[in-house]
C-alpha cells in the first residue's frame, strides 16, 4: 500500500499593519475620546486595538528582536522581524511559563502598540484594558501597573481574565459554564457560574501548544539523528497544523495507524550531480600531471644520488686496486674516507655494488662460511656466525617468493579453467569469516554477564595458571604457551585481521561478480527523493495526546481528564449538573481535529450516566477573547473597577485588592509578608 | 566631528512622544529583572491562607494513576523495558534498533520523557 507523500509548503507569514490607515483612524475618532486600548497579551501573539470595534487591528508575534546589526540598529518587535529569524536565541518574549516576568521587552512590546495604533501625541488619553493569566503573581502585576502608569501616564487600566472574556462573547454575559483554556504555555480549567469567574476552583496544567510543538520536534530530531539540522520549528509547526489529529481513543487509534493512515513528508533537498564524462576527464588528467611532477622530482633526486654513489664506488675501485694493501698510504688512504680496515672497506663497496644494482658475488659475501672454524681469528668468527644469519634469511627471502609466486599462479589457473569454482570457494571463506566475526561478537556478549559458561571457563583457566605448583616455572618456554592470552584476554585483535581478510576477499568476489553487496566498506549510492522523507506514524495523534496524558514528555501532572474530574466532584451535583451542560473550550491550541469529540468522550465517560453534557468550541478560538475584552470595555462596570492614576498613587502596587471586581478578574490578594504567620515556639528555651 | 543630538523622544527607533523618557525601566528602574523561579519564591505563597487562590495551589495535582508507558522508538504501546539503558521497546525489531545506538543517542531519546540521569 503506497504511502502519501506531502511537500512543504511553509505556514503564512505575520500580517504587516495598515500604518496609515491606523494613523487616519486615530485622528479622526479616537484621538480625544476616551474609549480604551483592548491589549489581549497572549504568550504566543498579542492582539490590540480599539475598544468597540469587532476585530483586532494589531495581530502580531509576542517577541521582540534584540540583535542589532548595522544595517538594523533599532529593535524589531513583532511582525517587523523576519520569518527566518524567528527561532534564533536573540529573539526575546516578555513571558515565561505564561507569566510576565521580562519586562524591559513588555516595555518596547507597549511602545510598539501605541506608535502602530497612531499615537503620536505627547500624552495618551485612553484607558486600557490587558489580559492576564488567572492566578497571576502580584509581582507581575506590580511592574504592569508601573509601567503603564510612570513610563506611559495612561489614565486608568482594568485587568481580566482573556477565557471569561471569550466566554461572555459566545454565550452572554450571565452563563454558567466549565472554560477550558488552551493558551501556548499552559492550560487552564476555570469554571464560572451565572458569569462569575470562580478562582478557588480553578485549576491549571502545565502544557499548552508549545510544548505540542517542541515534542514533535524533539521526536522526529532524535529518530533521524542525521538529519537534525534539516528539521527544524517551522517544519514541525507546519506538521502540527496540516497533519496532527487527537484521537477519540488513542490505543486503537495506535493500532490503525500500523495499516493505513501514515504520511510521508518530504523534506527539501538538492539533487547530487553525478559528475559529467568532461569533469571526471578533467580529473583524471590533473591527477595525472600531478603524479607526473613528483615522479620527475623524485627521479632527478634519485640520479642525483646516483652519480655521488658511482663516484664514490670508482673511488674506492681504484683504491683498492692501485694501493698496495700493507704501505702507509693505504693506511692513510683508509683514515681519510674514514674506514677502519681492509673488510669495511669490501663491505662498503659491495653495500654500494647491489645499491646500484651491480651484481655481487655471492662467494665473496659470505666468504668465510665454508672456512672451518680453528682457522679464523675472533673477529672473523663472529663475522662468519653474522654471515650464516645473513644467508639464512636471504634463503628464506627467496623461498618465499618462490611460494607466493606458486600460489598466485595457481590461483590464475583455477580463476580461468573453473571461474564458478573459483568463486564458490571466495564465498566459503567469506562466509567462515563472518561466521568467525558472529562467534567473537557472541563470546564478547556472554563473556560480560558473570554467570554464563564462557567467563566461567575463563576464570577456570585464569585459576589453573595460577594455582600451579611447579618447582620450576617453565610456562612461556614453548610458543604454544602463548597462545593461552587468546583465550583470557578480552580485546582481541583477531577481529581486525578478519576485518582485512575480509575486505580482501570481497574486492576479489566484486571484481569478477559486479553484483556482490560488501559488508563492510562504503556503499554510497546516489541519493533519490526517499532518502529524504520522514514518516509520520504515531506523530500524527501524540501531540495533541500530550495534554491528556503529560507522562509521554516526562511530566508529573495529572492529565486533562483527571482534573476536570476532580474539579467536578468539588461542586455540589446541582451546579455540577450545570457546568457540564455547557463545557466550553477556547485558546489557539484546541484546534486540532477531532479534540472536541474526545472532550465530549472523556467527559461522558466521568459524570453519572444519562446527563446532559455539551462541549462547545468558541466561534473563533484565538481572536474571541479580544472581542469579549472589546464588549466588555465599553460597559459600566468596566469604569467602575478600573484603576486610575491617582488611585495607584496613593495605594501602589496593591491598588486592585481595594477595587471591586468584575467577572473575569482574578482574586486580588496581598503577598503576605514572611513571618505573617507566628512560628510556634517552645516551652523550655 | 560635531555629535548628532539624539532624538529625545526617539527611543529603540521609534517616535514615542507620550512616553516620560526620563523613566524607562532599564535606566531607572531600581529592581533588576527576576526570574520566573524568584518571582515565585518572592511571593510567599507558604503563608497565604488557605481558602485564597494563588498561582501554585491552582496548579495541579500529580497523577494518581500510574502513566501508559510508550515505546521511545515507535511510539507504540510497549511492554517491556531494556535493563541497561532504560528504553522502552514493544518489538524484536525495535530490541535490536536498541542495541545498535550510541551512548549519545540513548541519551537524547531518554531526555525526551526526563529520564536522564546525569550523574552517572
Amino acid at each position: 500500500m503506497e504511502i502519501p507523500v506531502f511537500d512543504i509548503k511553509g505556514l503564512p507569514g505575520q500580517i504587516q499593519p495598515d500604518l496609515p490607515k491606523l494613523r487616519n483612524l486615530y485622528l479622526t475618532k479616537y484621538q480625544n475620546s476616551s474609549i480604551p486600548i483592548v491589549i489581549d497579551n497572549g504568550s504566543y501573539t498579542c492582539r490590540a486595538g480599539w475598544g468597540g470595534l469587532p476585530d483586532p487591528s494589531l495581530i502580531f508575534r509576542n517577541l521582540v528582536s534584540s540583535q542589532k546589526s548595522s544595517q538594523n540598529p533599532d529593535v524589531l518587535v513583532g511582525s517587523e522581524i523576519p520569518d527566518s529569524d524567528l527561532y534564533k536565541l536573540s529573539i526575546k518574549s516578555p513571558f515565561e511559563k505564561g507569566v510576565l516576568q521580562h519586562f524591559h521587552t513588555q516595555e518596547q512590546v507597549f511602545d510598539y502598540i501605541f506608535w502602530v495604533l497612531g499615537i503620536q501625541d505627547t500624552q495618551i488619553n485612553n484607558p486600557l484594558l490587558i489580559t492576564e493569566t488567572p492566578c497571576s503573581p502580584n509581582y507581575s502585576r506590580d511592574l504592569l501597573l508601573e509601567l503603564v502608569f510612570e513610563a506611559y501616564n495612561i489614565p486608568s487600566i482594568n485587568l481580566g481574565i482573556d477565557a471569561i472574556f471569550s466566554l461572555s462573547k459566545n454565550k452572554g454575559p450571565n452563563s454558567s459554564a466549565m472554560v477550558l483554556s488552551f493558551g501556548h504555555q499552559a492550560s487552564h480549567i476555570l469554571p464560572c457560574i451565572n458569569g462569575q469567574f470562580l478562582p478557588h476552583y480553578a485549576k491549571r496544567i502545565n502544557i499548552g501548544g508549545i510544548h505540542c510543538t517542541q515534542s514533535l520536534l524533539k521526536f522526529l530530531q532524535t529518530r533521524h539523528f542525521y538529519a537534525k539540522n534539516l528539521i527544524l520549528w517551522p517544519l514541525a509547526q507546519e506538521i502540527i497544523h496540516n497533519h496532527c489529529y487527537t484521537a477519540l481513543d488513542y490505543l486503537s487509534e495506535l493500532e490503525s495507524l500500523k495499516l493505513g493512515k501514515q504520511r510521508k513528508i518530504q523534506l527539501p533537498w538538492v539533487m547530487q550531480q553525478k559528475p559529467s564524462d568532461e569533469e571526471l576527464k578533467k580529473k583524471q588528467q590533473q591527477k595525472k600531471q600531478q603524479g607526473q611532477k613528483l615522479k620527475e622530482i623524485a627521479m632527478k633526486k634519485s640520479a642525483e644520488k646516483r652519480k655521488i654513489a658511482i663516484n664514490e664506488l670508482e673511488d674506492l675501485e681504484y683504491f683498492i686496486k692501485k694501493v698496495k694493501k700493507n704501505s702507509s698510504e693505504f693506511q692513510e688512504g683508509l683514515i681519510a674516507r674514514g674506514i677502519d680496515s681492509y673488510e669495511e672497506l669490501k663491505r662498503k663497496i659491495n653495500c654500494l655494488k647491489t645499491r646500484l644494482n651491480l651484481e655481487v658475488n655471492d662467494s665473496e659475501r659470505y666468504n668465510l662460511l665454508n672456512t672451518p672454524d680453528n682457522e679464523l681469528t675472533a673477529e672473523m668468527v663472529k663475522q662468519k656466525r653474522i654471515q650464516k644469519i645473513q644467508k639464512a634469511a636471504k634463503d628464506a627471502r627467496d623461498l618465499k617468493k618462490a611460494k607466493t609466486q606458486e600460489a598466485q599462479e595457481k590461483i590464475e589457473k583455477i580463476k580461468q579453467s573453473d571461474p564458478e569454482g573459483y568463486l564458490k570457494d571466495l564465498h566459503k571463506q567469506r562466509s567462515e569469516i563472518l561466521q568467525r566475526i558472529d562467534d567473537r561478537k557472541k563470546l564478547k556478549i556472554k563473556l560480560q554477564n558473570r554467570n554464563s559458561r564462557s567467563s566461567q571457563r575463563r576464570l577456570r583457566v585464569i585459576a589453573d595458571l595460577s594455582t600451579e605448583k611447579t618447582s620450576d616455572d617453565n610456562f612461556g618456554s614453548k610458543d604454544q604457551d602463548w597462545n593461552i592470552y587468546r583465550e583470557i584476554c578480552n580485546d582481541n585483535q583477531d577481529d581486525e585481521e578478519d576485518k582485512i581478510l575480509l575486505l580482501d576477499i570481497d574486492t576479489q568476489i566484486s571484481s569478477i561478480d559486479k553484483n556482490h553487496i560488501t559488508t563492510l566498506g562504503d556503499t554510497w549510492r546516489i541519493p533519490t527523493a526517499e532518502d529524504y522523507q520522514i514518516l509520520l506514524e504515531v506523530d500524527r495523534i501524540r501531540p495533541a495526546e500530550i495534554i491528556f496524558q503529560p507522562s509521554i514528555i516526562g511530566l508529573d501532572q495529572a492529565g486533562l481528564c483527571q482534573t476536570l474530574d476532580q474539579v467536578f466532584r468539588l461542586f455540589p451535583y446541582e451546579q455540577a449538573k450545570k457546568l457540564e451542560s455547557c463545557v466550553f473550550v477556547t485558546g489557539a491550541s484546541a484546534f486540532f481535529p477531532g479534540f472536541i469529540e474526545r472532550i465530549e468522550d472523556e467527559v461522558m465517560k466521568m459524570r453519572p450516566c444519562g446527563n446532559k453534557i455539551v462541549v462547545e468550541k468558541a466561534w473563533d478560538l484565538e481572536l474571541d477573547a479580544w472581542r469579549g475584552a472589546s464588549e466588555f470595555c465599553l460597559t459600566k462596570e468596566f469604569e467602575e473597577t478600573s484603576v486610575g492614576r491617582e488611585e495607584y498613587k496613593e495605594f501602589g502596587g496593591y491598588v486592585f485588592c481595594r477595587k471591586n471586581r468584575h467577572f473575569a478578574s482574578n482574586l486580588y490578594y496581598e503577598t503576605p509578608e514572611r513571618g505573617d504567620i507566628p512560628v510556634k515556639r517552645s516551652k523550655n528555651r | 566631528m560635531p555629535k548628532v543630538k539624539k532624538d529625545k523622544h526617539k527611543q529603540y527607533g521609534r517616535e514615542t512622544p507620550f512616553k516620560n523618557t526620563s523613566f524607562s525601566l532599564k535606566t531607572c528602574s531600581t529592581k533588576p529583572i527576576k526570574t520566573f523561579k524568584q518571582i515565585i519564591q518572592a511571593e510567599n505563597y507558604d503563608n497565604y491562607p488557605a481558602s485564597v487562590p494563588n498561582y501554585l495551589s491552582i496548579e495541579a495535582a500529580p497523577s494518581t494513576i500510574p502513566s501508559r508507558k510508550y515505546s521511545d522508538i515507535s511510539g507504540h504501546v510497549s511492554k517491556y523495558t531494556e535493563p541497561k539503558t532504560n528504553l522502552r521497546y514493544s518489538n524484536a525489531l525495535e530490541y535490536q534498533i536498541i542495541r545498535a545506538l550510541t551512548q549519545e543517542h540513548i541519551d537524547t531519546y531518554l531526555s525526551l520523557r526526563k529520564a536522564v540521569n546525569v550523574i552517572r
